[in-house]
C-alpha cells in the first residue's frame, strides 16, 4: 500500500512539473508518453490535480497549470519582502534609464528574478522569465552577484556546476574570467554586452548590512551605443539610484530577510 | 489612505477547478489518491499563507488530519522541494516552488497580464471588453476583445475619455484619493456633459463615486456612449492605486445588457483573480507619472 501511495503520489508531481514548464497545454496521451506511465495512471494523477485545482483545462481541453499552482509560485514571490520595498526604486530607474530595471536575488548558486520593471526604449530583454532559477553565470543581470564572491566561493562556484551542469564549466569558467576585480569600482558593477541583439546590461550588487551581496539590480537595454565616457557616467547615475534603493534596505534591515538564507548554496538544485 | 478606498472583498470560492473532472478514475481506484490528495491539501495550507512557517501540530488542527499524516505529508512535500524545514522544525514554502512557473508568470507588463483574463470576461460574457488605464486626468483604451453579437461597442485603441464619464473612466476614477478627485473637479468643473446621462454635478459624482467604492464596480448607462451600458472593475496594485480599469459593455437596453448584468458576480471573481496577481507580482503602471497629483495639490 505504502509503495503504491509513494508511486502514485511521484506521478502527481511528475505531471504537475511536467504541464507546469511546458510552453502549450498538454493532453493526457503526450504526459502519459512523457513520463513513461501508463495511460490509465497518467490520467488518475492528473484528474487528481485538477481537482485539486492545481491544473485546470483549456480551451481545447488540454491541461495546463491551474489557480492553486498559480497561487503557490506567486507566494513564493511574497516570501522576498525586498521585491516589494525594491519596486518604486526600480520604477525610478527604469524612468531614468529608459531601460529594465530589474531585481535578482540569489538562490544557492542561482539567480531568481523577482521584479522587471520594462522601460520605454525599444529594445528589451526578453528572457529569463520572472521566477526562473538560471545559474549566476548566465544571467548577466546577475553577474554582479558573481563578482562580488570572493576566490574560494567562485572556485565553489565552479565546483558546483562542474558536477551538475558539467556541459556548462567551461561558459562559466570564461564569465568569471572577465568578471572585473571585486574592488574596481565604488559601487560595482558588471556591464556584459550582447552583439548578437544589441542587448547591454549594467548589474548592480545590493549588499546587507554584512557587506554581502544579497542580491542585485540589472538595468537592460539597447546598446552601447554611445562613448565609453558618456556610458561611465550613465553608469553612475544609474548607481546613485541603487544606492539610494541600498540606504533604504538599510533603514529596514528586515527587508534583507532570504527566506532560503539557512539552506547551503550546493543544497539549492533545480531540474 | 488608498487601502481604505478598496472594496472589502468577499470570500472567494474561485479557486476551484472550472470544469468538471472526469470522475470515472477516482471512483475505479478511490484508495489510490488518498494520501495524494491529503499531500495536496497541506500543499494548500503554504499557498493560503505563503510567508508562514507551519509546524505539524497546528496543521494537522487546521486540516483535520492525524499528526502523523501531516507528518507524512510535510516529508514527501520537503522531498519534493516543495516545503523546506527550517529551524525550529517547522516547514515554509520551498524555493523549488519556482519551478511550477509557466507562461502565465510572465514580465509584468499590465497589458499582457490582463489579457487572459479579458479572454476569460469575453468568453463569459459575449460581449465587448476594453482595458483602459489612466493618463493625466482622462482614460485611455489600451486593449479589448470586441463582441461577438452582431451588433456590438467597439474598441477604439487610444480614444481617451475624461474620468467622470463612462464606467472605466469612474471606476479608475473612484479609487483615486479624496485630495486627487477634488483636485480633478476644481481643474475640470464646469465637467463636460457628453451624452444627456453623463454626470456633471459634483455632489452626483461623489455620490457616484461613494457607491463604486462600496460595490467595487462602475456602471454606466450610455453617460460616454448614447445606447450602451457597461459595467467596470478596477484594476488595483499593491498600494491599492488603480493602474486601470476593465469594462465589459454592449448596445442597450437589450439581451446583452441582462446577461452581463447576470454575471457580474463572476466577472467580480474573475477580476478578484487579476487583482491578486497584479499586487502579488507588483505590476508597474504602463504610464509613468500618469496620475500627476497624488497626494493632491
Amino acid at each position: 500500500m505504502t509503495g503504491s501511495v509513494h508511486a502514485s503520489t511521484a506521478n502527481v508531481f511528475l505531471a504537475l512539473r511536467l504541464v507546469s514548464q511546458a510552453e502549450e497545454p498538454m493532453g493526457v496521451a503526450e504526459i502519459s508518453r512523457r513520463l513513461g506511465i501508463p495511460l490509465s495512471t497518467a490520467h488518475r494523477a492528473l484528474a487528481t490535480l485538477e481537482r485539486a485545482g492545481y491544473l485546470r483545462r483549456s480551451a481545447g481541453a488540454k491541461l495546463e497549470i491551474g489557480p492553486r499552482a498559480e497561487k503557490l509560485v506567486l507566494g513564493a514571490f511574497r516570501r522576498f519582502p525586498i521585491r516589494e520595498a525594491s519596486l518604486p526604486y526600480l520604477r525610478q530607474l527604469a524612468i531614468a534609464s529608459g531601460r529594465s530595471a530589474s531585481l535578482c536575488v540569489r538562490i544557492g548558486w542561482y539567480s531568481l528574478r523577482l521584479v522587471s520593471i520594462a522601460g520605454g526604449g525599444d529594445v528589451a530583454p526578453q528572457a529569463p522569465r520572472l521566477g526562473q532559477p538560471v545559474l549566476l553565470h548566465a544571467d548577466p543581470g546577475a553577474r554582479a552577484l558573481l563578482a562580488a564572491l570572493d576566490e574560494p566561493a567562485r572556485a565553489a562556484y565552479l565546483g558546483f556546476v562542474a558536477s551538475r551542469k558539467p556541459r556548462l564549466l567551461a561558459e562559466a569558467r570564461g564569465v568569471c574570467g572577465e568578471l572585473p576585480e571585486r574592488a574596481a569600482h565604488r559601487r560595482p558593477w558588471v556591464a556584459t554586452s550582447h552583439r548578437r541583439d544589441a542587448l547591454h546590461t549594467v548589474s548592480f550588487p545590493l549588499r546587507d548590512a554584512a557587506g554581502a551581496a544579497f542580491a542585485a539590480v540589472a538595468v537592460e537595454g539597447a546598446g552601447p551605443h554611445r562613448t565609453a565616457a558618456e556610458d561611465r557616467k550613465r553608469i553612475e547615475d544609474w548607481s546613485a539610484l541603487v544606492s539610494r534603493l541600498e540606504a533604504f534596505l538599510a533603514e529596514n534591515p528586515s527587508l534583507f530577510r532570504h527566506p532560503y538564507a539557512h539552506i547551503p548554496p550546493d543544497d539549492v538544485a533545480f531540474a | 489612505m488608498f487601502a481604505d478606498n478598496r472594496r472589502a472583498r468577499a470570500p472567494r470560492s474561485g479557486l476551484a477547478p472550472r470544469l468538471p473532472v472526469p470522475m470515472t478514475a477516482q471512483q475505479r481506484a478511490p484508495q489510490m489518491n488518498k494520501a495524494t490528495e491529503r499531500v495536496l491539501r497541506v500543499l494548500d495550507a503554504f499557498a493560503d499563507d505563503p510567508c508562514a512557517r507551519h509546524g505539524v501540530t497546528a496543521l494537522s488542527a487546521q486540516l483535520g488530519m492525524t499528526k502523523n499524516m501531516v507528518f507524512r505529508a510535510l516529508a514527501t512535500l520537503a522531498g519534493e522541494g516543495f516545503v523546506v524545514r527550517e529551524a525550529g522544525g517547522r516547514y515554509a514554502l520551498g524555493f523549488r516552488v519556482f519551478e511550477l512557473r509557466n507562461a502565465a508568470v510572465a514580465e509584468p507588463d499590465l497589458r499582457a497580464i490582463c489579457a487572459p483574463y479579458l479572454k476569460r470576461m469575453h468568453d463569459l460574457t459575449g460581449e465587448t471588453v476594453t482595458l483602459s488605464i489612466p493618463v493625466g486626468f482622462s482614460s485611455v483604451v489600451i486593449d479589448g476583445i470586441e463582441g461577438r453579437n452582431p451588433v456590438i461597442t467597439r474598441v477604439l485603441h487610444g480614444r481617451t475619455i475624461p474620468l467622470h464619464a463612462g464606467p472605466g473612466s469612474r471606476a479608475i476614477l473612484a479609487f483615486l484619493s479624496d485630495a486627487e478627485i477634488d483636485a480633478f473637479l476644481a481643474a475640470h468643473s464646469p465637467l463636460a456633459r457628453i451624452t444627456p446621462t453623463t454626470i456633471v454635478e459634483p455632489a452626483l459624482l461623489w455620490r457616484e463615486i461613494r457607491t463604486v467604492r462600496r460595490r467595487g464596480h462602475s456602471i454606466g448607462y450610455g453617460d460616454h456612449v448614447v445606447n450602451s451600458a457597461a459595467v467596470a472593475f478596477p484594476v488595483l496594485g499593491a498600494d491599492g492605486r488603480p493602474l486601470g480599469a476593465i469594462a465589459v459593455g454592449t448596445p442597450a437596453p437589450g439581451p446583452g445588457w441582462r446577461r452581463i448584468k447576470a454575471r457580474i458576480p463572476a466577472l467580480r471573481a474573475i477580476m478578484d483573480e487579476l487583482n491578486d496577481r497584479v499586487q502579488l507580482i507588483g505590476v508597474a503602471p504602463l504610464l509613468q507619472g500618469e496620475l500627476p497629483l497624488r497626494g493632491g495639490k
